[in-house]
């Protein structure tokens, strides 16, 4: 970045790179990095296992075995990680079934239960190939979405990029259900050669619901080749007949906020705020639920008058969409409220968490001159 | 095996940035910190040149760095990793001025303000200081792209392919963004 071009006028601009900076930075990525292994420092902690390059055996306890006599997978996989660096990893299970993760991604072991095998996609992508077994279900979780098998081919990936975080399911053979994530969200079965994504973090919710709420949100259901369904066949184990796809979130907390944005619109101030309210109270846990606050809380500000509810939404706007686009302005906000219902304490207490977070902020001015 | 020494870079001393890389694909911490304590710097100030007085380029800056770090396998030349990381932080900084451009649009966020007078150092010479006010003073007037290929071929002073490269777009396309932006810097004299 011609860093040393010396009649470069960026040069010349202000910027703190101090090292504290750059070490508080660092602590908040190496964080985020989590513990980071050398390429063949992965394992199944606690399990003796012996695992090959390319394929390996784990340890599965099969036959009559002490929890009433069904096949279970070994107790040492209980809080097990499988993680991988620069290689790709597969591992056969004794029962046949295939897993495969790629390179820099991690899965751990969750719930398991006689009946129940549980894995957690922290990061990357894994590929399985399950085998159906009467009684057990398999079922890979990747930030809240709940993927359970039925005995097919199939891939789950996340993808936590600088501005994003996304999961995506794609089913090469049999069919999967999935659920999304979130409060609302509905099963789906997804049948060979489809797949499903999903945006699924806080950050994203709060921020590209503003731009499109329609279009960030909706899980994506691409058509399978004519000749994968041929391929495919009729599902197995007495599935019942493949449902045509249909989004999740087709009701809920979206239709809600639209709705009041509509009323909004209209004019109907108080409708939208009470349907606000409704998201909220019926969806404390949304994506949307951030902003419905936020702008919740302006309608009481700006357009009913009502500055106690107004700091109301506003705090539970701040404390739902911690990292949102919005949130300076709700903690500005919260500030004014405060003044207007004439609660100094609390107003000065808000000012201060403001100028403290946004120390140059663009209603540092506004901010700091109230509460006097 | 600590980096004890710091970040050693152009001086053709210390490790270089594809040895990096690549131990920092085999998940060894310390070249991933030797990564990030090496370009920290760069990548800090690009970000912040671009969105002066933004509240939270540090948190832009963490994402950038965490996005690069976890996807370094998809790095095809190892060297190169420091103008990647600046691509990435371009990116991420026009996706960020985008959002922004909607909630103000929306009515969900008060327009930006740059302070013009506090973007210059005190040392600068008073050319820089009159161009950096000129080109700061009609950032907040002009679209996200536009804005940033202004900032990286005035203030970054960088050649309209290295501008294509970090922006992800064509040299034409560049040529034309600068053009606009341009024509508004002149009529702004």
């Amino acid at each position: 970045l011609n860093d040393h071009a010396e009649d470069k006028p960026a040069r010349h601009v202000v910027v703190d790179v101090s090292e504290a900076r750059i070490d508080r930075l660092w602590g908040r990525v190496s964080a985020r990095l989590g513990r980071t292994r050398p390429v063949r420092s992965w394992l199944f902690a606690g399990a003796a296992t012996a695992l090959a390059a390319a394929a390996v055996v784990i340890a599965v306890r099969s036959g009559r075995g002490p929890l009433g006599g069904r096949d279970v997978v070994a107790s040492a996989w209980e809080g097990a990680s499988l993680e991988t660096g620069a290689d790709a990893l597969a591992v056969k299970l004794v029962d046949g079934s295939q897993l495969k993760l790629d390179p820099a991604s991690r899965v751990e072991v969750g719930d398991r239960t006689p009946s129940t095998v549980k894995l957690v996609l922290k990061r990357g992508r894994l590929g399985c190939d399950v085998t159906h077994r009467p009684g057990r279900s398999f079922v890979v979780v990747a930030d809240g979405v709940e993927v359970r098998v039925v005995g097919t081919r199939f891939s789950v990936s996340t993808d936590h990029g600088a501005d994003s975080a996304r999961v995506e399911v794609q089913v090469e053979r049999g069919v999967v259900e999935v659920r999304g994530a979130g409060a609302s969200a509905e099963v789906v079965r997804v049948e060979a050669g489809r797949s499903w994504s999903q945006v699924t973090s806080t950050k994203d919710l709060a921020g590209p619901a503003i731009e499109d709420p329609t279009a960030e949100e909706t899980p994506e259901m691409t058509p399978p080749p004519e000749s994968e369904r041929r391929a495919a066949g009729p599902a197995r184990n007495g599935a019942r007949a493949i449902s045509p796809p249909k989004p999740t979130h087709v009701t809920g907390p979206r239709e809600l906020f639209e709705q009041a944005r509509g009323q909004w619109r209209r004019g109907h101030i108080q409708e939208a705020a009470d349907t606000y309210q409704a998201l909220l109270d019926e969806f404390p846990r949304d994506g949307r639920a951030g902003l419905a606050a936020f702008e919740l809380g302006r309608l009481r500000m700006d357009r009913l008058g009502d500055m106690r509810g107004a700091v109301q939404a506003l705090e539970r706007a701040v404390a739902l969409a911690p990292g949102s686009e919005f949130r300076e302005d709700a903690m500005a906000r919260l500030v004014a409220a405060h003044a207007a219902a004439h609660d100094g304490v609390r107003c000065a207490r808000a000012r201060d968490q403001y100028l403290a977070k946004f120390p140059s902020g663009v209603h540092r001015r506004t901010v700091a001159a109230a509460c006097r | 095996m600590p980096v004890a020494n710091g970040p050693l870079t152009k001086s053709g001393a210390g490790p270089s940035d594809a040895a990096l890389v690549i131990a920092a694909r085999g998940g060894e911490a310390w070249a991933q910190e030797a990564l990030f304590r090496r370009h920290a710097r760069m990548a800090i100030g690009l970000a912040h040149r671009l969105l002066p007085h933004d509240a939270e380029v540090d948190d832009l800056v963490q994402d950038c760095f965490v996005s690069a770090l976890r996807r370094l396998s998809a790095l095809q030349n190892p060297q190169a990793f420091a103008a990647w990381l600046g691509s990435i932080v371009v990116h991420a900084v026009g996706k960020r001025l985008r959002r922004q451009r909607l909630l103000t649009r929306l009515g969900l966020r008060t327009p930006e303000s740059i302070d013009t007078q506090s973007i210059a150092a005190a040392s600068a010479p008073g050319e820089v200081v009159v161009e950096l006010r000129r080109v700061y003073g009609l950032l907040t007037h002009l679209p996200a792209e536009q804005r940033v290929a202004l900032v990286l071929r005035r203030v970054e002073k960088m050649e309209i392919p290295q501008i294509a490269e970090h922006m992800g777009i064509s040299m034409s396309t560049v040529k034309r963004r600068l053009k606009a932006a341009e024509e508004e810097l002149e009529r702004s004299r």
